[in-house]
């Protein structure tokens, strides 16, 4: 499990880790429009460079951002593949083999290129938001919009009880193996299926430590009030609606300018 | 008479939807959502080496069970957190491009679960998970191919091979696996009225 990304990012603040999360959130929607609404690489190397830009004046860990686009390396080379195999456009080689032609497009090529590009934009873009944005600053900001704080805070509850559960899982691995069941020396391929001697004390040990951290939440008051309090403040900046908006904006913008000119 | 089991299995006089909302439904929810995240671990990998992770099957198969087994013990919106949280720890921990599509097919899954309770009106049963299994799997071709045109440009009707293979492996193991954990959580004693 990778290091939460947030933690690398909150020991510098900057304009980024100070933005609201819901200014944040529309910024990410606006891209996330303008990505899906074209496959032009100019637009794609302009958005790259933004965000990269972004991420280095925000402060962020540029070396960790571009290292989580390298967990997109395997998707890219099977959607450029199959892209390349599949199309029938702009053939440039043929291949037989048992008496079946194999066709390499290039079409396909610059097709599967371009997908990449946009599976790296939104990689990207989802990275910076969860870089940038701290989960207790996010539950906050969901609780002033109106979102019920019980739903609000799992997301944060969730980030604080992963490690406890992981190391669970580590712990009744090795007591498995112990016991000579050693899911590491399984057939890889039927790995899955034969998660049940790991899954069930997993699962029936959360269920009971669920019951204890329940009682202990509510013999604290948890949610007993309909107003809450928070030691985390974040309040919109005068610039914030001006930014959600003119993001939007700009995002609809782009796209009547797509669907009007074929070359974007 | 054989006894019969409703949705939520930890609370069965509540309504399906929204399902238990308390505090031990959200705590009980998200602990099967973090069980799901430290076993799709295994998953994820296999998945990753055999094709980049553009075609899930075992972490499909692991996402069906958790996510069944979630909403048949708590509900809807127990369902709708055990689904959520895998897909927003996944991005933000960057282990997958695609995880913020997850959002939408592990929702449907919870949607799934509430269909084939209904229709059967007895959880842990066969019956219900073959059907759980069955909707699942309907619902994630009809998901996965709009996802493979407009966000991949994938030829679509060339990957029904891959769709095939995904539903052949899915459907039965993600029936067999429901059913299986339905009954040991029943046995544990975490199923009361």
């Amino acid at each position: 499990m990778a290091r939460f990304l947030y933690l690398q990012a909150q020991e510098k603040k900057s304009f980024l880790t100070q933005m609201h999360p819901i200014t944040a959130m529309v910024l990410v929607a606006a891209i996330v429009i303008v990505v899906f609404s074209t496959l032009n690489l100019y637009v794609y190397g302009a958005l790259f460079l933004l965000l990269l830009g972004a991420a280095y004046f925000g402060k962020l860990p540029v070396k960790s951002l571009l290292t989580v686009v390298l967990v997109v390396v395997p998707l890219v080379f099977f959607i450029t593949l199959i892209q390349v195999l599949a199309q029938t456009e702009d053939i440039v080689f043929t291949w037989y083999v048992l008496g079946r032609a194999i066709t390499f497009s290039r079409y396909g090529f610059i097709l599967g290129l371009q997908v990449a590009f946009r599976v790296i934009l939104l990689a990207m873009t989802m990275t910076i938001f969860f870089m940038a944005v701290h989960p207790v600053r996010m539950t906050k900001a969901l609780y002033d919009a109106g979102v019920n704080f019980k739903y609000a805070y799992a997301f944060s509850l969730a980030l604080r009880f992963l490690p406890l559960v992981l190391s669970d899982l580590v712990t009744i691995n090795n007591a498995q193996k112990s016991r000579g069941y050693d899911i590491d020396r399984q057939n890889f391929i039927i790995r899955t299926f034969r998660l049940m001697p790991l899954a069930v004390p997993l699962i029936l040990s959360g269920l009971r430590r669920a019951e204890i951290i329940a009682l202990a939440m509510d013999l604290r008051g948890f949610c007993a009030y309909d107003k809450r309090t928070f030691y985390v403040d974040v309040q919109p900046s005068r610039w914030d609606p001006i930014i959600r908006w003119g993001a939007l904006a700009l995002a609809l913008i782009f796209v009547a300018v797509a669907i009007w000119s074929p070359a974007i | 008479m054989k006894e019969k089991y409703t949705i939520p299995l930890t609370k069965m006089s509540v309504k399906d939807w929204p399902g238990r909302t308390d505090s031990q439904g959200l705590v009980g929810a998200l602990m099967v959502s973090l069980a799901m995240i430290g076993l799709l671990q295994f998953g994820e990998r296999l998945d990753t080496l055999l094709f980049g992770g553009l075609f899930p099957v075992s972490g499909r198969v692991i996402a069906h069970t958790m996510i069944g087994l979630g909403t048949a013990l708590y509900g809807g919106v127990g369902g709708f957190i055990v689904s959520e949280i895998n897909p927003l720890i996944a991005t933000a921990t960057g282990t997958s491009p695609i995880a913020p599509f997850w959002l939408i097919t592990n929702g449907s899954q919870v949607i799934a679960m509430l269909l084939a309770g209904r229709i059967t009106k007895d959880v842990i049963s066969w019956k219900n998970c073959i059907l759980y299994a069955a909707i699942c799997t309907v619902f994630m071709i009809v998901l996965y191919i709009p996802l493979h045109i407009f966000y991949f440009h994938m030829p679509w009707s060339k990957l029904i091979p891959m769709y095939s293979f995904q539903a052949a492996v899915a459907f039965p193991s993600a029936s067999v696996l429901v059913r299986a954990l339905l009954q040991v959580v029943k046995n544990a004693g975490f199923v009361r009225e």
